[in-house]
Protein backbone atom coordinates (compact mmCIF):
# COMPACT_ATOMS: atom_id res chain seq x y z
CA UNK A 1 0.00 0.00 0.00
CA UNK A 2 2.88 2.66 0.92
CA UNK A 3 4.35 1.89 -2.76
CA UNK A 4 1.14 2.57 -3.87
CA UNK A 5 0.47 6.15 -2.03
CA UNK A 6 4.86 6.70 -2.87
CA UNK A 7 3.94 6.19 -6.59
CA UNK A 8 0.69 8.07 -7.35
CA UNK A 9 2.39 11.00 -4.91
CA UNK A 10 5.52 11.63 -6.84
CA UNK A 11 3.50 11.34 -9.80
CA UNK A 12 1.53 14.17 -9.40
CA UNK A 13 3.52 16.93 -7.58
CA UNK A 14 7.28 16.32 -9.02
CA UNK A 15 7.64 15.19 -12.10
CA UNK A 16 4.75 16.27 -14.15
CA UNK A 17 5.63 15.25 -17.46
CA UNK A 18 7.47 11.75 -16.74
CA UNK A 19 5.81 9.11 -17.17
CA UNK A 20 5.39 7.32 -13.80
CA UNK A 21 4.93 3.55 -13.74
CA UNK A 22 1.58 3.50 -11.19
CA UNK A 23 0.84 -0.68 -10.01
CA UNK A 24 -2.58 -0.70 -11.02
CA UNK A 25 -2.85 -4.16 -9.31
CA UNK A 26 -4.31 -4.29 -5.79
CA UNK A 27 -2.20 -4.79 -2.36
CA UNK A 28 -2.03 -8.09 -1.41
CA UNK A 29 -4.96 -9.02 1.12
CA UNK A 30 -3.93 -10.98 4.33
CA UNK A 31 -7.70 -11.49 5.23
CA UNK A 32 -9.61 -14.32 3.80
CA UNK A 33 -11.26 -13.52 1.32
CA UNK A 34 -14.57 -15.12 1.80
CA UNK A 35 -15.49 -13.31 4.99
CA UNK A 36 -15.51 -10.16 2.89
CA UNK A 37 -17.94 -11.22 0.79
CA UNK A 38 -20.31 -11.65 4.14
CA UNK A 39 -21.52 -8.06 3.41
CA UNK A 40 -22.03 -8.60 0.03
CA UNK A 41 -24.63 -11.89 0.49
CA UNK A 42 -26.19 -10.16 3.19
CA UNK A 43 -26.97 -7.31 1.02
CA UNK A 44 -28.45 -10.06 -1.91
CA UNK A 45 -30.47 -11.71 1.03
CA UNK A 46 -32.10 -8.29 1.82
CA UNK A 47 -32.82 -7.41 -1.79
CA UNK A 48 -34.27 -10.54 -2.64
CA UNK A 49 -36.50 -10.87 0.19
CA UNK A 50 -37.50 -7.54 0.03
CA UNK A 51 -39.38 -8.51 -3.42
CA UNK A 52 -40.45 -11.62 -2.86
CA UNK A 53 -41.88 -10.39 0.37
CA UNK A 54 -43.70 -7.27 -1.49
CA UNK A 55 -44.93 -9.21 -4.33
CA UNK A 56 -46.49 -12.02 -1.87
CA UNK A 57 -47.86 -9.63 0.95
CA UNK A 58 -49.46 -7.92 -2.04
CA UNK A 59 -50.63 -10.51 -3.34
CA UNK A 60 -52.45 -12.30 -0.28
CA UNK A 61 -53.30 -8.88 1.02
CA UNK A 62 -54.87 -6.77 -1.32
CA UNK A 63 -58.15 -6.93 -2.80
CA UNK A 64 -58.36 -8.46 -6.32
CA UNK A 65 -60.76 -6.31 -8.83
CA UNK A 66 -60.18 -7.01 -12.36
CA UNK A 67 -61.50 -4.78 -15.13
CA UNK A 68 -60.47 -4.37 -18.67
CA UNK A 69 -58.82 -1.05 -17.95
CA UNK A 70 -56.93 -2.22 -15.38
CA UNK A 71 -55.89 -5.00 -16.76
CA UNK A 72 -54.01 -3.11 -20.16
CA UNK A 73 -50.28 -2.49 -19.90
CA UNK A 74 -49.89 0.64 -18.60
CA UNK A 75 -46.62 3.22 -18.81
CA UNK A 76 -46.77 6.95 -18.12
CA UNK A 77 -50.13 7.33 -18.01
CA UNK A 78 -50.18 7.74 -21.90
CA UNK A 79 -52.90 5.45 -23.72
CA UNK A 80 -51.22 2.70 -25.01
CA UNK A 81 -52.72 1.24 -29.03
CA UNK A 82 -51.16 0.11 -31.94
CA UNK A 83 -48.14 -2.45 -31.76
CA UNK A 84 -44.73 -1.52 -30.59
CA UNK A 85 -43.12 -2.97 -33.70
CA UNK A 86 -43.25 -0.49 -36.01
CA UNK A 87 -40.75 0.99 -38.34
CA UNK A 88 -38.55 3.87 -37.31
CA UNK A 89 -35.95 5.97 -39.88
CA UNK A 90 -32.44 5.02 -39.07
CA UNK A 91 -32.02 8.72 -38.10
CA UNK A 92 -33.55 8.36 -34.71
CA UNK A 93 -30.83 5.39 -34.28
CA UNK A 94 -27.87 7.34 -35.24
CA UNK A 95 -29.11 10.06 -33.16
CA UNK A 96 -29.18 8.28 -30.02
CA UNK A 97 -25.95 6.56 -30.67
CA UNK A 98 -24.31 10.14 -31.07
CA UNK A 99 -25.87 11.16 -28.07
CA UNK A 100 -24.89 8.06 -26.20
CA UNK A 101 -20.89 8.75 -27.22
CA UNK A 102 -20.73 12.67 -27.02
CA UNK A 103 -22.81 12.36 -23.06
CA UNK A 104 -20.32 9.64 -22.02
CA UNK A 105 -17.86 12.39 -23.24
CA UNK A 106 -19.32 14.36 -20.18
CA UNK A 107 -17.78 11.27 -17.65
CA UNK A 108 -14.51 11.73 -18.61
CA UNK A 109 -14.52 15.48 -18.53
CA UNK A 110 -15.84 15.82 -15.01
CA UNK A 111 -13.16 14.19 -13.11
CA UNK A 112 -10.55 16.11 -14.68
CA UNK A 113 -12.37 19.54 -14.04
CA UNK A 114 -12.86 18.21 -10.57
CA UNK A 115 -8.60 18.03 -10.06
CA UNK A 116 -8.21 20.60 -12.19
CA UNK A 117 -4.86 21.90 -9.93
CA UNK A 118 -3.54 19.24 -9.34
CA UNK A 119 -3.46 17.48 -12.90
CA UNK A 120 -1.99 20.74 -13.93
CA UNK A 121 -0.34 20.78 -17.75
CA UNK A 122 0.03 16.94 -18.34
CA UNK A 123 -3.78 16.86 -17.29
CA UNK A 124 -4.84 19.75 -19.87
CA UNK A 125 -2.77 17.89 -22.64
CA UNK A 126 -4.83 14.59 -22.45
CA UNK A 127 -7.87 15.82 -22.03
CA UNK A 128 -6.79 17.96 -25.30
CA UNK A 129 -5.93 15.18 -26.97
CA UNK A 130 -9.52 13.43 -25.69
CA UNK A 131 -11.28 16.19 -27.21
CA UNK A 132 -9.39 16.20 -30.12
CA UNK A 133 -9.98 12.36 -30.76
CA UNK A 134 -14.18 13.54 -29.98
CA UNK A 135 -13.30 16.50 -32.58
CA UNK A 136 -12.06 13.90 -35.26
CA UNK A 137 -15.57 11.97 -34.85
CA UNK A 138 -17.23 14.89 -35.22
CA UNK A 139 -16.25 16.44 -38.49
CA UNK A 140 -16.18 12.24 -39.89
CA UNK A 141 -19.99 12.49 -38.24
CA UNK A 142 -20.27 15.50 -40.23
CA UNK A 143 -18.96 14.48 -43.28
CA UNK A 144 -21.11 11.68 -43.35
CA UNK A 145 -23.80 14.33 -43.26
CA UNK A 146 -25.47 12.57 -40.34
CA UNK A 147 -26.64 15.71 -38.78
CA UNK A 148 -27.73 16.89 -41.84
CA UNK A 149 -31.75 16.19 -40.99
CA UNK A 150 -33.52 17.99 -43.61
CA UNK A 151 -32.40 16.57 -47.11
CA UNK A 152 -33.20 13.00 -48.34
CA UNK A 153 -29.29 12.37 -47.63
CA UNK A 154 -29.30 9.14 -45.99
CA UNK A 155 -25.88 8.45 -44.50
CA UNK A 156 -23.60 6.16 -46.61
CA UNK B 1 4.44 2.99 -28.53
CA UNK B 2 5.77 5.61 -31.58
CA UNK B 3 4.32 2.57 -33.88
CA UNK B 4 0.55 2.67 -32.57
CA UNK B 5 0.82 6.80 -32.40
CA UNK B 6 1.84 6.68 -36.15
CA UNK B 7 -1.05 3.91 -37.12
CA UNK B 8 -3.34 5.64 -35.36
CA UNK B 9 -2.98 8.94 -36.96
CA UNK B 10 -2.96 7.43 -40.30
CA UNK B 11 -6.43 5.74 -39.48
CA UNK B 12 -7.80 9.09 -38.14
CA UNK B 13 -6.67 11.44 -41.46
CA UNK B 14 -7.57 8.29 -43.82
CA UNK B 15 -10.94 8.22 -42.42
CA UNK B 16 -11.19 12.38 -42.94
CA UNK B 17 -10.78 11.34 -46.37
CA UNK B 18 -14.44 11.41 -47.48
CA UNK B 19 -14.38 11.80 -51.05
CA UNK B 20 -14.55 8.28 -52.78
CA UNK B 21 -11.61 9.63 -55.57
CA UNK B 22 -9.34 9.48 -52.58
CA UNK B 23 -9.24 5.90 -52.16
CA UNK B 24 -6.26 5.34 -53.86
CA UNK B 25 -4.33 8.07 -52.08
CA UNK B 26 -5.60 6.98 -48.69
CA UNK B 27 -4.46 3.05 -49.57
CA UNK B 28 -0.90 4.86 -50.07
CA UNK B 29 -1.10 7.14 -46.97
CA UNK B 30 -1.67 3.77 -45.42
CA UNK B 31 0.73 1.40 -46.70
CA UNK B 32 3.47 4.20 -46.02
CA UNK B 33 2.12 4.60 -42.04
CA UNK B 34 2.30 0.68 -42.06
CA UNK B 35 5.85 0.39 -43.03
CA UNK B 36 7.26 3.43 -41.20
CA UNK B 37 5.72 2.37 -38.24
CA UNK B 38 7.28 -1.34 -38.87
CA UNK B 39 10.35 0.43 -38.25
CA UNK B 40 9.57 2.59 -35.77
CA UNK B 41 8.71 -0.48 -33.68
CA UNK B 42 12.34 -0.81 -32.15
CA UNK B 43 12.33 3.01 -30.81
CA UNK B 44 9.09 1.98 -28.83
CA UNK B 45 10.54 1.52 -25.87
CA UNK B 46 11.26 5.34 -25.46
CA UNK B 47 8.19 6.44 -24.73
CA UNK B 48 5.67 3.81 -22.88
CA UNK B 49 2.87 3.59 -21.02
CA UNK B 50 1.75 1.89 -17.99
CA UNK B 51 -0.21 -1.32 -18.21
CA UNK B 52 2.34 -2.19 -21.30
CA UNK B 53 5.48 -4.37 -21.63
CA UNK B 54 7.55 -4.53 -24.49
CA UNK B 55 9.72 -7.75 -24.84
CA UNK B 56 11.93 -9.14 -27.68
CA UNK B 57 9.30 -11.79 -28.80
CA UNK B 58 6.46 -9.05 -28.46
CA UNK B 59 8.26 -6.55 -30.68
CA UNK B 60 8.62 -9.96 -33.19
CA UNK B 61 5.10 -10.89 -32.82
CA UNK B 62 4.28 -6.96 -33.65
CA UNK B 63 6.44 -6.78 -36.20
CA UNK B 64 4.94 -9.73 -38.22
CA UNK B 65 1.87 -7.82 -37.79
CA UNK B 66 2.31 -4.71 -39.53
CA UNK B 67 4.19 -6.68 -42.20
CA UNK B 68 0.83 -8.68 -42.93
CA UNK B 69 -1.33 -5.58 -42.59
CA UNK B 70 1.07 -3.73 -45.12
CA UNK B 71 0.50 -7.05 -47.48
CA UNK B 72 -2.90 -6.75 -47.13
CA UNK B 73 -3.00 -2.91 -47.98
CA UNK B 74 -1.29 -3.54 -51.31
CA UNK B 75 -3.34 -6.54 -52.64
CA UNK B 76 -6.97 -5.63 -51.45
CA UNK B 77 -8.31 -5.24 -54.52
CA UNK B 78 -10.47 -1.91 -55.14
CA UNK B 79 -13.89 -3.54 -55.83
CA UNK B 80 -14.85 -6.70 -54.36
CA UNK B 81 -17.55 -8.96 -55.87
CA UNK B 82 -20.18 -6.47 -55.03
CA UNK B 83 -18.98 -2.98 -53.28
CA UNK B 84 -15.92 -0.76 -53.65
CA UNK B 85 -13.91 -0.08 -51.18
CA UNK B 86 -14.08 2.75 -49.09
CA UNK B 87 -11.90 4.79 -47.11
CA UNK B 88 -13.71 3.88 -44.09
CA UNK B 89 -12.41 0.10 -44.79
CA UNK B 90 -8.71 1.08 -44.55
CA UNK B 91 -9.45 2.98 -41.54
CA UNK B 92 -11.36 0.50 -39.67
CA UNK B 93 -8.48 -1.98 -40.86
CA UNK B 94 -5.52 0.44 -39.15
CA UNK B 95 -7.47 0.87 -36.06
CA UNK B 96 -8.13 -2.87 -35.47
CA UNK B 97 -4.23 -3.34 -36.20
CA UNK B 98 -3.78 -0.69 -33.56
CA UNK B 99 -5.49 -3.26 -30.85
CA UNK B 100 -3.95 -6.21 -32.57
CA UNK B 101 -0.38 -4.59 -31.83
CA UNK B 102 -1.78 -4.06 -28.11
CA UNK B 103 -2.86 -7.78 -27.94
CA UNK B 104 1.06 -8.37 -28.16
CA UNK B 105 2.20 -6.12 -25.88
CA UNK B 106 -0.20 -6.60 -22.16
CA UNK B 107 0.93 -6.64 -18.92
CA UNK B 108 -2.60 -6.31 -17.51
CA UNK B 109 -5.61 -7.57 -18.16
CA UNK B 110 -7.13 -3.98 -18.86
CA UNK B 111 -5.34 -3.48 -21.98
CA UNK B 112 -6.19 -7.40 -22.50
CA UNK B 113 -9.92 -6.65 -23.16
CA UNK B 114 -9.66 -3.08 -24.68
CA UNK B 115 -6.89 -4.84 -27.38
CA UNK B 116 -9.37 -7.47 -28.20
CA UNK B 117 -12.34 -5.15 -28.43
CA UNK B 118 -10.75 -2.42 -30.84
CA UNK B 119 -9.33 -6.06 -32.78
CA UNK B 120 -12.94 -6.96 -32.78
CA UNK B 121 -15.75 -4.57 -33.04
CA UNK B 122 -13.96 -3.20 -36.88
CA UNK B 123 -14.09 -6.60 -37.68
CA UNK B 124 -17.65 -6.33 -37.03
CA UNK B 125 -18.45 -3.44 -38.86
CA UNK B 126 -16.49 -5.07 -41.59
CA UNK B 127 -18.45 -8.54 -41.96
CA UNK B 128 -21.43 -6.56 -42.48
CA UNK B 129 -19.81 -4.77 -45.89
CA UNK B 130 -21.97 -6.45 -48.52
CA UNK B 131 -25.52 -5.90 -48.44
CA UNK B 132 -26.55 -9.90 -48.63
CA UNK B 133 -27.90 -11.53 -46.00
CA UNK B 134 -24.97 -13.69 -45.42
CA UNK B 135 -22.89 -11.31 -45.23
CA UNK B 136 -24.95 -10.11 -42.53
CA UNK B 137 -25.38 -13.09 -40.66
CA UNK B 138 -21.83 -13.69 -40.69
CA UNK B 139 -21.66 -10.38 -39.22
CA UNK B 140 -24.32 -10.81 -36.23
CA UNK B 141 -22.99 -14.31 -35.27
CA UNK B 142 -19.33 -13.07 -35.03
CA UNK B 143 -21.30 -10.02 -33.21
CA UNK B 144 -22.80 -12.62 -30.77
CA UNK B 145 -20.51 -15.05 -30.41
CA UNK B 146 -17.84 -11.88 -30.12
CA UNK B 147 -19.88 -10.40 -27.33
CA UNK B 148 -20.46 -13.91 -25.26
CA UNK B 149 -16.65 -14.89 -25.36
CA UNK B 150 -15.33 -10.97 -23.73
CA UNK B 151 -18.15 -11.84 -21.20
CA UNK B 152 -16.78 -15.17 -19.79
CA UNK B 153 -13.03 -13.47 -20.84
CA UNK B 154 -14.43 -10.83 -18.51
CA UNK B 155 -15.85 -13.26 -15.63
CA UNK B 156 -12.61 -14.93 -15.81
CA UNK B 157 -10.85 -12.53 -15.40
CA UNK B 158 -12.86 -11.68 -12.17
CA UNK B 159 -12.50 -15.28 -10.46
CA UNK B 160 -8.93 -15.33 -10.89
CA UNK B 161 -8.49 -11.52 -9.05
CA UNK B 162 -10.94 -13.08 -6.59
CA UNK B 163 -8.12 -15.80 -5.85
CA UNK B 164 -4.88 -13.93 -6.59
CA UNK B 165 -5.53 -10.14 -6.02
CA UNK B 166 -3.60 -9.43 -9.03
CA UNK B 167 -4.31 -8.05 -12.45
CA UNK B 168 -0.83 -8.22 -14.28
CA UNK B 169 -0.71 -10.90 -16.64
CA UNK B 170 2.42 -12.59 -16.39
CA UNK B 171 1.08 -13.18 -12.71
CA UNK B 172 0.80 -15.44 -10.12
CA UNK B 173 -0.36 -18.77 -10.74
CA UNK B 174 -3.32 -19.24 -8.64
CA UNK B 175 -3.73 -22.72 -6.67
CA UNK B 176 -7.44 -23.02 -5.43
CA UNK B 177 -10.20 -23.72 -7.79
CA UNK B 178 -11.94 -20.62 -8.17
CA UNK B 179 -8.82 -19.23 -9.69
CA UNK B 180 -7.76 -22.22 -11.77
CA UNK B 181 -11.54 -21.88 -13.38
CA UNK B 182 -11.00 -18.34 -13.66
CA UNK B 183 -8.08 -18.81 -16.04
CA UNK B 184 -9.83 -21.89 -18.14
CA UNK B 185 -12.36 -19.49 -18.55
CA UNK B 186 -9.84 -17.07 -19.78
CA UNK B 187 -8.62 -19.66 -22.12
CA UNK B 188 -11.74 -20.18 -23.55
CA UNK B 189 -12.35 -16.96 -24.29
CA UNK B 190 -9.38 -16.88 -26.29
CA UNK B 191 -9.85 -20.07 -28.05
CA UNK B 192 -12.90 -19.05 -29.55
CA UNK B 193 -10.79 -15.69 -30.55
CA UNK B 194 -8.34 -17.81 -32.92
CA UNK B 195 -11.10 -20.78 -33.75
CA UNK B 196 -9.99 -24.10 -32.00
CA UNK B 197 -12.48 -26.90 -31.78
CA UNK B 198 -14.59 -26.57 -28.78
CA UNK B 199 -15.60 -23.15 -29.95
CA UNK B 200 -14.95 -22.83 -33.59
CA UNK B 201 -19.08 -23.09 -34.50
CA UNK B 202 -18.74 -19.78 -35.74
CA UNK B 203 -15.66 -19.80 -38.06
CA UNK B 204 -16.92 -21.48 -41.43
CA UNK B 205 -19.68 -19.43 -41.42
CA UNK B 206 -18.45 -16.16 -40.73
CA UNK B 207 -15.86 -16.28 -43.22
CA UNK B 208 -17.83 -17.32 -45.79
CA UNK B 209 -20.01 -14.49 -45.35
CA UNK B 210 -17.55 -11.78 -44.93
CA UNK B 211 -16.27 -10.08 -48.10
CA UNK B 212 -13.45 -12.17 -49.18
CA UNK B 213 -11.28 -9.09 -48.64
CA UNK B 214 -11.99 -8.33 -45.01
CA UNK B 215 -11.72 -12.34 -44.72
CA UNK B 216 -8.24 -11.76 -45.43
CA UNK B 217 -7.98 -9.91 -42.66
CA UNK B 218 -9.97 -11.91 -40.15
CA UNK B 219 -7.64 -14.97 -40.75
CA UNK B 220 -4.41 -13.74 -40.88
CA UNK B 221 -3.69 -10.63 -38.63
CA UNK B 222 -6.77 -11.34 -35.98
CA UNK B 223 -6.12 -14.26 -35.60
CA UNK B 224 -1.79 -14.28 -35.08
CA UNK B 225 -2.62 -11.40 -32.29
CA UNK B 226 -5.26 -13.36 -30.56
CA UNK B 227 -2.28 -16.25 -30.51
CA UNK B 228 0.02 -13.81 -29.29
CA UNK B 229 -2.50 -12.99 -26.63
CA UNK B 230 -3.52 -16.73 -26.05
CA UNK B 231 0.18 -17.72 -25.14
CA UNK B 232 0.45 -14.91 -22.95
CA UNK B 233 -2.66 -15.99 -20.83
CA UNK B 234 -1.71 -19.65 -20.76
CA UNK B 235 1.57 -18.54 -18.66
CA UNK B 236 -1.13 -18.53 -16.02
CA UNK B 237 -1.06 -22.42 -15.67
CA UNK B 238 1.54 -24.66 -14.48
CA UNK B 239 3.37 -25.80 -17.80
CA UNK B 240 2.10 -29.41 -17.31
CA UNK B 241 -1.72 -28.59 -17.12
CA UNK B 242 -1.44 -26.09 -19.68
CA UNK B 243 0.50 -28.98 -22.31
CA UNK B 244 -2.23 -31.32 -21.74
CA UNK B 245 -5.14 -28.52 -22.45
CA UNK B 246 -3.01 -27.81 -25.34
CA UNK B 247 -2.87 -30.96 -26.92
CA UNK B 248 -6.66 -31.56 -26.24
CA UNK B 249 -8.02 -28.32 -28.01
CA UNK B 250 -5.01 -28.79 -30.53
CA UNK B 251 -5.80 -32.64 -31.68
CA UNK B 252 -9.20 -31.88 -31.62
CA UNK B 253 -9.28 -28.90 -34.03
CA UNK B 254 -6.72 -30.68 -36.30
CA UNK B 255 -8.94 -33.65 -36.55
CA UNK B 256 -12.28 -31.68 -36.76
CA UNK B 257 -10.78 -28.88 -38.85
CA UNK B 258 -9.32 -31.60 -41.48
CA UNK B 259 -12.44 -34.13 -41.55
CA UNK B 260 -14.58 -31.10 -42.40
CA UNK B 261 -12.04 -29.21 -44.76
CA UNK B 262 -12.38 -32.43 -46.78
CA UNK B 263 -15.84 -32.37 -48.01
CA UNK B 264 -15.70 -28.69 -49.35
CA UNK B 265 -16.71 -27.37 -52.45
CA UNK B 266 -16.38 -23.55 -51.66
CA UNK B 267 -12.98 -22.96 -51.28
CA UNK B 268 -13.67 -20.25 -48.72
CA UNK B 269 -14.69 -22.58 -46.61
CA UNK B 270 -12.11 -25.26 -47.04
CA UNK B 271 -9.82 -22.25 -45.95
CA UNK B 272 -11.98 -21.58 -42.79
CA UNK B 273 -11.76 -25.18 -41.90
CA UNK B 274 -8.34 -25.68 -43.06
CA UNK B 275 -7.72 -23.06 -40.45
CA UNK B 276 -8.95 -24.47 -37.93
CA UNK B 277 -6.47 -27.32 -38.46
CA UNK B 278 -3.85 -24.73 -38.52
CA UNK B 279 -4.82 -23.02 -35.46
CA UNK B 280 -4.36 -26.87 -34.13
CA UNK B 281 -0.88 -27.37 -35.31
CA UNK B 282 -0.49 -23.90 -34.22
CA UNK B 283 -1.51 -24.04 -30.55
CA UNK B 284 1.49 -27.78 -30.58
CA UNK B 285 3.97 -25.02 -29.98
CA UNK B 286 2.63 -24.30 -25.95
CA UNK B 287 4.40 -21.11 -26.39
CA UNK B 288 4.53 -17.92 -27.82
CA UNK B 289 7.76 -17.73 -29.08
CA UNK B 290 10.04 -17.39 -32.42
CA UNK B 291 8.18 -20.68 -33.70
CA UNK B 292 5.00 -19.18 -32.95
CA UNK B 293 5.78 -16.23 -34.69
CA UNK B 294 7.35 -18.43 -37.81
CA UNK B 295 4.04 -20.63 -37.66
CA UNK B 296 1.67 -17.04 -37.91
CA UNK B 297 3.82 -15.89 -40.67
CA UNK B 298 4.06 -19.21 -42.74
CA UNK B 299 0.19 -19.32 -42.24
CA UNK B 300 -1.01 -15.85 -42.52
CA UNK B 301 0.82 -15.39 -45.56
CA UNK B 302 -0.39 -18.42 -47.34
CA UNK B 303 -3.60 -17.52 -46.59
CA UNK B 304 -3.44 -13.62 -47.19
CA UNK B 305 -2.46 -14.66 -50.72
CA UNK B 306 -5.02 -17.22 -50.96
CA UNK B 307 -7.98 -15.39 -50.18
CA UNK B 308 -6.81 -12.42 -52.66
CA UNK B 309 -6.76 -14.67 -55.35
CA UNK B 310 -10.29 -16.18 -54.38
CA UNK B 311 -11.24 -12.27 -54.09
CA UNK B 312 -10.48 -11.30 -57.61
CA UNK B 313 -11.83 -14.68 -59.07
CA UNK B 314 -14.96 -14.26 -56.94
CA UNK B 315 -15.40 -10.41 -58.65
CA UNK B 316 -15.02 -11.89 -61.98
CA UNK B 317 -17.07 -14.85 -61.70
CA UNK B 318 -19.24 -14.77 -58.75
CA UNK B 319 -18.32 -18.22 -57.63
CA UNK B 320 -15.96 -19.74 -54.73
CA UNK B 321 -14.23 -21.95 -57.28
CA UNK B 322 -10.56 -21.69 -58.47
CA UNK B 323 -11.23 -23.87 -61.49
CA UNK B 324 -9.04 -23.18 -64.98
CA UNK B 325 -7.12 -20.10 -63.04
CA UNK B 326 -3.87 -21.08 -64.52
CA UNK B 327 -5.19 -20.84 -68.11
CA UNK B 328 -6.84 -17.15 -67.38
CA UNK B 329 -4.10 -15.86 -65.55
CA UNK B 330 -0.86 -17.97 -65.30
CA UNK B 331 0.94 -15.58 -61.99
CA UNK B 332 -2.14 -15.53 -59.95
CA UNK B 333 -2.57 -19.50 -60.77
CA UNK B 334 1.32 -20.45 -59.70
CA UNK B 335 1.16 -18.03 -56.64
CA UNK B 336 -2.15 -20.23 -55.40
CA UNK B 337 -0.55 -23.04 -55.93
CA UNK B 338 2.51 -22.11 -54.13
CA UNK B 339 0.25 -20.69 -51.22
CA UNK B 340 -1.34 -24.65 -51.25
CA UNK B 341 1.72 -26.17 -51.21
CA UNK B 342 2.98 -24.15 -48.28
CA UNK B 343 0.03 -24.64 -46.44
CA UNK B 344 0.48 -28.52 -47.02
CA UNK B 345 3.74 -28.25 -45.39
CA UNK B 346 5.80 -28.81 -48.32
CA UNK B 347 9.38 -27.44 -48.79
CA UNK B 348 10.84 -25.00 -49.79
CA UNK B 349 8.40 -23.20 -48.42
CA UNK B 350 8.11 -21.98 -44.95
CA UNK B 351 4.80 -23.72 -43.99
CA UNK B 352 7.13 -26.93 -43.92
CA UNK B 353 9.10 -25.53 -41.01
CA UNK B 354 6.06 -24.69 -39.43
CA UNK B 355 4.60 -28.02 -39.56
CA UNK B 356 7.63 -29.76 -38.92
CA UNK B 357 8.60 -27.26 -35.42
CA UNK B 358 4.81 -27.90 -34.03
CA UNK B 359 5.50 -31.83 -34.63
CA UNK B 360 9.24 -31.66 -32.86
CA UNK B 361 8.15 -29.88 -30.02
CA UNK B 362 5.32 -32.39 -29.40
CA UNK B 363 8.19 -35.51 -30.42
CA UNK B 364 10.23 -33.56 -28.00
CA UNK B 365 8.49 -33.56 -24.65
CA UNK B 366 7.48 -37.28 -25.42
CA UNK B 367 3.70 -37.27 -26.45
CA UNK B 368 3.63 -39.48 -29.46
CA UNK B 369 -0.06 -39.80 -29.86
CA UNK B 370 -0.40 -36.24 -30.92
CA UNK B 371 2.36 -35.98 -33.33
CA UNK B 372 0.60 -39.44 -34.52
CA UNK B 373 -2.28 -37.13 -34.87
CA UNK B 374 -0.58 -34.47 -36.11
CA UNK B 375 0.84 -36.77 -38.95
CA UNK B 376 -2.69 -37.73 -40.03
CA UNK B 377 -4.32 -34.02 -40.26
CA UNK B 378 -1.17 -33.60 -42.34
CA UNK B 379 -2.19 -36.23 -44.70
CA UNK B 380 -5.53 -35.79 -45.03
CA UNK B 381 -4.80 -31.60 -45.24
CA UNK B 382 -2.00 -32.76 -48.46
CA UNK B 383 -5.79 -34.20 -49.61
CA UNK B 384 -7.44 -31.44 -49.61
CA UNK B 385 -4.80 -28.95 -50.54
CA UNK B 386 -3.85 -30.60 -53.33
CA UNK B 387 -7.60 -31.62 -54.95
CA UNK B 388 -7.54 -27.49 -55.09
CA UNK B 389 -4.28 -27.71 -57.34
CA UNK B 390 -6.11 -29.93 -59.36
CA UNK B 391 -9.19 -27.64 -60.05
CA UNK B 392 -6.79 -24.68 -60.87
CA UNK B 393 -4.87 -26.64 -63.33
CA UNK B 394 -7.89 -28.16 -64.71
CA UNK B 395 -9.46 -26.30 -67.79
CA UNK B 396 -11.95 -23.44 -66.99
CA UNK B 397 -15.73 -23.97 -66.87
CA UNK B 398 -16.87 -20.77 -67.46
CA UNK B 399 -15.18 -17.52 -69.47
CA UNK B 400 -13.75 -14.93 -67.63
CA UNK B 401 -11.56 -12.60 -67.29
CA UNK B 402 -9.30 -11.12 -63.73
CA UNK B 403 -7.12 -7.75 -64.05
CA UNK B 404 -5.07 -7.55 -61.28
CA UNK B 405 -3.38 -3.83 -60.34
CA UNK B 406 0.82 -4.12 -60.99
CA UNK B 407 1.72 -3.22 -57.89
CA UNK B 408 -0.85 -6.09 -56.25
CA UNK B 409 1.54 -8.52 -58.42
CA UNK B 410 4.37 -7.48 -57.31
CA UNK B 411 3.19 -7.51 -53.88
CA UNK B 412 2.31 -11.10 -53.87
CA UNK B 413 5.54 -12.14 -55.96
CA UNK B 414 7.48 -10.33 -52.76
CA UNK B 415 5.47 -12.18 -50.33
CA UNK B 416 6.24 -15.70 -52.43
CA UNK B 417 9.88 -14.67 -52.43
CA UNK B 418 9.97 -14.55 -48.48
CA UNK B 419 7.83 -17.22 -48.04
CA UNK B 420 10.13 -19.47 -50.24
CA UNK B 421 13.82 -17.26 -48.35
CA UNK B 422 12.61 -18.23 -44.42
CA UNK B 423 11.46 -21.52 -46.05
CA UNK B 424 14.78 -22.06 -46.82
CA UNK B 425 16.75 -20.63 -44.20
CA UNK B 426 14.57 -20.45 -41.06
CA UNK B 427 16.90 -17.78 -39.00
CA UNK B 428 15.76 -16.03 -36.16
Amino acid sequence: MAELVDALGSGSSESNLVWVRVPLSAPTIIIKMSTLYLPIGIVFLVALSFVLISLLASHFLGPHRNSLVKDAPFECGIESKDSARVRFSIKYFLIAILFVLFDVEVVFFYPWAVNFQELGLRGLLEIASFMGCVLVGLIYINQNKVLNFEGRNVPR
Amino acid sequence: MISLTILSIAGIVVMLMHLPQWTSIARWTAVIATIISLFSIRFDSIFTLPTIEITRSGNLWAGLILGLLALILLLIPNRNATHPLKNDHIALLLFATVGAVLLTRFDHVVTLILGLEMVSIPLYVLAAQTHSPRSHEASLKYFILGAFSSAILTFGIALWYRSTGVLTIPGPIATDLIGRSGIVLMLAAMCFKVGLVPFHYWVPDVYEGTPTSFTAYMASIAKVAAFAALFKVATLLPTSDWTSLAMGFGGASILLGSLAAIRQTSVKRMLAYSSIAQAGFWILLLTGGQFSVYFGFAYATASILLLWIVDLVESSTRSHTLTGLMQKNQVLGAIAIMALVSLTGIPPFSGFYAKYSSLFVMMDRGYFWAVGIGLLGSAMGAYYYLKNIAHIVAPPETDYKIDVPVTSVIASVLAVGVMILFGLAPLF
